[in-house]
């Protein structure tokens, strides 16, 4: 290192180090040692329950004939996708807005200053892929009962290799806008990658160059755990070979980033802090598009106005759905999940009760615009509408995106099978129901902004017990209004279906539809009586 | 007989736990007329256009708006309302902006050509599909203006509306109000620039510590002992 580099480094750290009191010394070794010990006890606590549990023979077979390369190498995949985009706008180098304006604006060699961050990023890389490493370790042990040594050595080392990899890559994306912005385009394509190597099972893992790091990061896993992978000493040596250039090719660049870059990424962490110290996600989630905006520009889609005036928020929802397809593609992907695994496994209850969750999601992905008009509920003043109103024609546009979804999903289902020709109509006709359901549910929660100060401060009075679950009452208000609105119809639904006969199937979707229709009536004059939050 | 006031307080009063910010506030704005607030910061200028704009509920008191409080549409409709910091939807364009607040007001086959004259008036023309976060405060400033002039309005609200604008953007916005003045529209603004509100304001009131000092026609309240004594001249 440059010598008046580490010399000014050392300085910060020796001042730092005599302004920080015993007292904080003492907290942050308390901090780790517990972190530490609940680690330590957990793992262990979880290795002899799984242990003395009931042999699951049929896990065990599914795991080693391909279950586990599926499992590694779809993880490895969705891993290293996430740290790429978080890369995008953070990244395993980010400095505080003060080091930017005092440190990396001297005269001091940046790649120098740069690398001493860096090489903290792929500890930590390092350390979280090892801290999962060990998970799998204690879970496979446990099921499989295979030698400890070789597989604790797999999968540590295994997953360590993999965080560094993903920390130098991260780097890489990091230090290029042109490289960050091919990321946020290729992530469908990633996630493609992903849907074949679950598909592919045993035979995502390879020695080929196409099985990818995330294949051969796997597979001395799936070799020690019992299943059949002749070629891992290969793979795990192009793992290493593929990391370590990658560390020598971030190592070199150290120096590539631009001042603004590091002063934009410093000033959204000291957001990001904030938020999440507030338990804000929608802050911190606001912070990420406005991060990953200017990387991805505009786009320049036009949508002609209508003449009428109640069609003017339909129009500019239409508008910003135009702009963030994104959405949509959540919707489709979450909804559509949701219903092939009701088709897939009808009569699970708890299934069904996932399946609603996540479809929600996906409604909740389509009312951004309300969600927007709620974070600066000021703006709704240059509208003529009451708040009530301005909310439920907010929702207008998102319902017909979502049936539209619903009926498109329904049609694929059919296609494969999976929906009798005869409850085809019934499918068909619910889709408009429950997506307004969905979406209002997603407008209950929406319509209140931001979690404030004021319900922040209200958690912190009651407690450590009563406050987090005040907390997770907030977020969790808008999928328990989903259920408690769609579990009973699809409940009445499922009793109908082990019977026969025709007026008993009557019964049941009239009943449904009750209920469907309360529900709506009831959301719908719930919404219509709110008012702007403060 | 004289005409029906377009906006009314009565007694309207404001607290925040026990900083009251408006004390017991009557006003009354005519159609035709502009009336500047003027005071220090924290005198209560923007809790009263809050108040007037349906923002806030007064803790005592009554505001009627064209007849009726602001739950009604009738009284939403009649009030257009420029903040003092622009708040504008991140996700459409400038020109999107006027399009969905005339769209909304009712302003029917004229809205085209309304949104290019205000886009021009506000020099906005080249940046009319820029999104807000691509745009200068000043230039975010004028296309909330340009919203709120968009649509028909009885009363328009301003608070600070000159802060950010340049010196070309000031006048064609006073050409503006005084043209709106003379058809007919009530004003009332609040701003420290009193070079702006003269030639447009034709009352004035000074408020401090949320209380209405001094009232009248606008030069004898500009001129005025209070407003010499709180240095606002």
């Amino acid at each position: 290192m440059n010598q008046d580099a580490a010399a000014t480094l050392g300085f910060l750290r020796q001042r730092r180090r005599a302004h920080r009191s015993p007292q904080q010394r003492s907290d942050r070794f308390t901090g780790l040692y517990t972190v530490g010990l609940y680690t330590a006890i957990g793992a262990w606590a979880g290795f002899q329950a799984l242990r003395q549990g009931p042999a699951r023979g049929g896990s065990a077979v599914w795991l080693t004939g391909g279950g586990l390369a599926r499992v590694a190498t779809v993880a490895l995949v969705l891993g290293l996708l996430a740290s790429l985009r978080y890369a995008t706008w953070q990244g395993p180098v980010v400095f505080t807005a003060a080091e930017v304006q005092f440190l990396l604006a001297s005269p001091l060699p940046r790649a120098e200053l740069v690398r001493a961050r860096l090489g903290r990023g792929l500890l930590v890389g390092a350390a979280a892929g090892a801290a999962l490493g060990l998970a799998v370790f204690v879970l496979l042990e446990a099921e499989l009962a295979v030698p400890a040594w070789p597989l604790l050595a797999a999968a540590l080392a295994g997953t360590a290799a993999f965080g560094v990899l993903a920390a130098a890559l991260g780097w890489l994306v990091e230090s290029s806008a042109a490289t960050a912005r091919g990321v946020l385009l290729a992530s469908p394509l990633v996630l493609a990658v992903a849907v074949a190597a679950w598909l592919g099972g045993a035979a995502a893992v390879g020695a080929d160059p196409w099985s990818g790091p995330w294949g051969w990061a796997a597979g001395p896993l799936v070799a020690a755990a019992g299943g059949r992978d002749p070629g891992w000493p290969l793979q795990a040596a192009l793992l290493a070979a593929v990391t370590f250039v990658a560390v020598v090719a971030a190592w070199r660049t150290a120096g590539r980033v631009t001042l603004e870059e590091l002063e934009r990424r410093a000033g959204t962490r000291a957001g990001l802090g904030a938020s999440l110290y507030m338990a804000d996600p929608r802050g911190a989630a606001l912070l990420r598009r406005q991060a990953v905006g200017g990387l991805v520009g505009v786009r320049r889609l036009a949508l002609r106005h209508p003449r009428r005036r109640w069609l003017a928020l339909p129009w500019r929802d239409g508008l910003s759905l135009l702009r963030a397809p994104g959405r949509v593609g959540w919707a489709l992907v979450l909804c559509g999940s949701g219903m092939l695994a009701v088709a897939l496994v009808p009569g699970r209850r708890l299934l069904a009760a996932g399946a609603v969750v996540v479809a929600y999601l996906g409604a909740a992905r389509l009312v951004e615009p309300l969600r927007g008009e709620a974070d600066q509920p000021d703006a709704s003043r240059q509208l003529p509408w009451r708040w009530g109103d301005l909310l439920l024609l907010h929702t207008a546009t998102p319902i017909l995106v979502l049936t539209a979804i619903g009926l498109a999903a329904t049609a694929a289902l059919a296609l494969a099978g999976l929906v009798p020709v005869g409850a085809l109509g019934m499918a068909a006709a619910a889709c408009l129901p429950v997506a307004a359901v969905l979406v209002w549910s997603a407008a209950i929660a929406g319509q209140r902004g931001r979690l404030g100060l004021d319900q922040f401060l209200t958690a912190s009075a009651m407690g450590e017990l009563a406050g987090p679950v005040y907390l997770l009452r907030w977020f969790a208000t808008g999928p328990l209004v989903a259920l408690a609105s769609l579990l009973g119809p699809i409940l009445a639904l499922q009793s109908a279906a082990g019977r026969p006969l025709p007026h008993a199937q009557a019964a049941a979707a009239t009943n449904a539809a009750a209920l469907l229709v309360t529900a709506l009536a009831v959301q719908g004059a719930w919404l219509r009586s709110r008012h702007p939050p403060d | 007989m004289a005409t029906q006031p377009v906006l009314e307080l009565r007694g309207v009063r404001r607290t925040y736990g026990e900083l009251v910010a408006v004390d017991l506030l009557d006003l009354k704005v005519r159609p035709g007329e502009c009336v500047v607030l003027i005071g220090h910061n924290g005198s209560g200028k923007t809790t009263t256009l809050r108040l007037v704009a349906g923002l806030l509920e007064p803790s005592e008191g009554r505001v009627s708006v064209a007849g009726g409080d602001m739950a009604q549409e009738r009284s939403r409709a009649a009030l257009s309302f420029v903040p003092d910091s622009p708040l504008l939807y991140p996700d459409l364009t400038v020109r999107e902006h006027l399009e969905l607040v005339g769209l909304a007001h009712g302003v029917g086959d004229g809205l085209d050509g309304r949104v290019a004259e205000l886009l021009e008036l506000f020099e906005l023309t080249s940046r009319g599909d820029f999104l807000p976060g691509q745009l200068s405060r000043g230039m975010r400033q004028k296309a909330q203006l340009a919203c709120a002039l968009v649509r028909p309005f009885q009363l328009l609200l301003l608070d600070e509306p000159v802060v950010g604008l340049d010196p070309p953007s000031q006048e064609a916005l006073h050409r503006i109000l005084v043209a709106a003045k003379q058809d007919g529209a009530a004003i009332l603004l609040s701003t420290h620039q009193l070079a702006f509100a003269s030639g447009l304001a034709d009352r004035a009131v000074v408020l401090h510590d949320g209380r209405v000092v001094e009232q009248g026609p606008y030069a004898s309240v500009v001129d005025g002992p209070e407003a010499r004594r709180l240095g606002l001249r």
